[in-house]
């Protein structure tokens, strides 16, 4: 059984869930405030949870593909495309890992208490001070289980992946399209070796958000 | 809570009796599992024959060998018409379609196709050898025939080893073009009958490089309906249709 495939979806699963906690927090945060138009930006930030992987592998394409605007700009940059890389896998992980990031730390940082957080400003603390130290820690158990779910969801990113990776072998070719690909040239071994390993590490990543969770509520 | 429910019920059970009546006794269908580059051709097959006897087609498109490997697992296709023979041969060995209705029905050529506005398109497959090509999409090769196809033309003309880091995989034939046509992959190389009316230039590739592609079909189950349909595909009228799509025998 080859392993480069799950190896690949590992490092990218891994960059991009790492993206998508930097990225997802702050937003978290900004989210557990009123604003107008939170609900707006809410929804588009979990849309990518129930939208068909196809719609978003279709925006992806034409977004970041080589003649959207963007994608020029990163050729210009860096010399290659977005579309057909590593760095496309990652946006792929990452559309799927981001709302679940986001909707967990919002849960958590919804719950830190307002008053120890008015505490800390009577204290002498800045805005952000506050939020760093005060709300961050104590929602760090809900920001971690949305982080691990994150990690799950882009491990096993499939429909995105199929239309913008190009399915290239040792280069794009992730554990979930290796276990389609192997399933159509009637692999079983590999196809069902590739599928336990998929499925261990999302159960793994599941469990510990789990625990994550149970800890917190305690 | 308990209303909600209800009527959530209600509608699913109303949708299922909407589906039930539309897809009603007496309309007679035939599921056609169809390789992608029947994509522009059957569905003209699909009207004209709808026109002739009042039989809905129903057509499904995809990588070959993603159809041939449903119908093996027990879908309901009641024709499978692939972009080889082999895929045929497989599903007949395993006992879900009649090896008696097993006839070649089509020739596909290969093309190289390039979007409309492309500077300088290439002439040959022998020019991909060229950098200025950065991505260029095929079908995958493990799935679908004409992705084999093009890998084997490539390989032919001596320049496989050059472009193969370059190359980029779609799906079926179907996406391979689509990769072109977004402006993702510089050329696409995939089968005549997909590109012709498409916005863009196409060269035949040379037939000294890759023999045309004998198409199969065959007919899966005891649908009298689906018989008739593949005896029309080969007859006259089918040809004449599927000649104009660059895919007559």
């Amino acid at each position: 059984m080859e392993l480069g495939p799950i190896v690949l979806s590992f490092v990218v699963a891994l960059v991009a869930t790492l993206l998508a906690f930097v990225v997802g927090v702050p937003l978290a945060a900004l989210l557990a405030r009123r604003f107008p138009g939170r609900m707006v930006v809410d929804a588009l930030v979990t849309a990518p949870m129930v939208l068909p992987p196809t719609v978003l592998g279709y925006y992806v394409l034409v977004s970041l593909g080589r003649d959207s605007p963007i994608g020029q700009a990163w050729q210009a940059v860096t010399g290659s495309t977005i579309v057909f890389t590593f760095t496309g896998l990652v946006v792929a992980a990452f559309v799927g890992a981001l709302p679940f990031v986001v909707r967990a730390a919002r849960a958590a940082i919804e719950d830190v208490d307002e008053r120890l957080v008015q505490a800390a400003r009577t204290l002498g603390a800045t805005r952000s001070r506050a939020f760093y130290s005060v709300t961050l820690p104590l929602a760090r158990r809900g920001i971690g289980a949305g982080v691990s779910l994150g990690f799950a969801k882009a491990l096993g990113d499939f429909g995105v992946t199929l239309m913008i990776s190009g399915n290239i072998s040792g280069r794009t070719k992730t554990g979930a399209l290796a276990i389609f690909d192997a399933v159509l040239a009637g692999d079983g071994a590999t196809a069902n070796g590739l599928a336990l390993v998929m499925t261990a590490s999302a159960v793994v990543a599941l469990v510990f958000a789990n625990r994550l969770v149970e800890r917190r509520a305690r | 809570m308990k209303a909600f429910v209800g009527a959530l019920l209600r509608a699913a059970c109303g949708g299922m009796l909407l589906l039930a009546a539309c897809g009603g006794q007496g309309r007679r269908e035939v599921v056609v599992a169809a390789a992608s580059d029947l994509t522009n051709a059957l569905p003209e097959l699909a009207s004209a024959y709808y026109a002739k006897t009042g039989v809905t087609i129903l057509p499904t498109f995809g990588a070959s060998k993603l159809l041939a490997t449903q119908i093996e697992q027990g879908a309901p296709f009641m024709v499978f018409m692939s972009a080889n023979a082999a895929f045929v041969d497989d599903v007949v060995r395993s006992g879900r379609c009649d090896g008696a209705t097993r006839a070649l029905y089509a020739r596909g050529h290969l093309a190289l196709w390039a979007r409309a506005g492309t500077t300088n398109p290439p002439r040959s497959l022998a020019e991909l050898s060229d950098a200025r090509f950065v991505h260029i999409a095929i079908a995958n090769p493990e799935t679908a025939p004409y992705g084999a196809a093009a890998q084997a033309a490539l390989e032919h003309a001596g320049v496989w080893d050059q472009v193969a880091p370059r190359v980029v995989r779609g799906e079926n034939i179907r996406q391979a073009l689509q990769l072109a046509e977004s402006g993702n992959a510089d050329v696409a190389i995939v089968s005549r009958s997909l590109v012709i009316g498409a916005h863009g230039t196409s060269v035949d590739v040379d037939e000294a490089l890759l023999a045309p592609i004998d198409q199969a079909l065959v007919v899966c189950g005891p649908s009298a309906d689906a018989r008739a349909f593949v005896g029309w595909v080969n007859g006259a009228e089918g040809q004449g249709i599927l000649s104009r799509w660059g895919l007559g025998r």
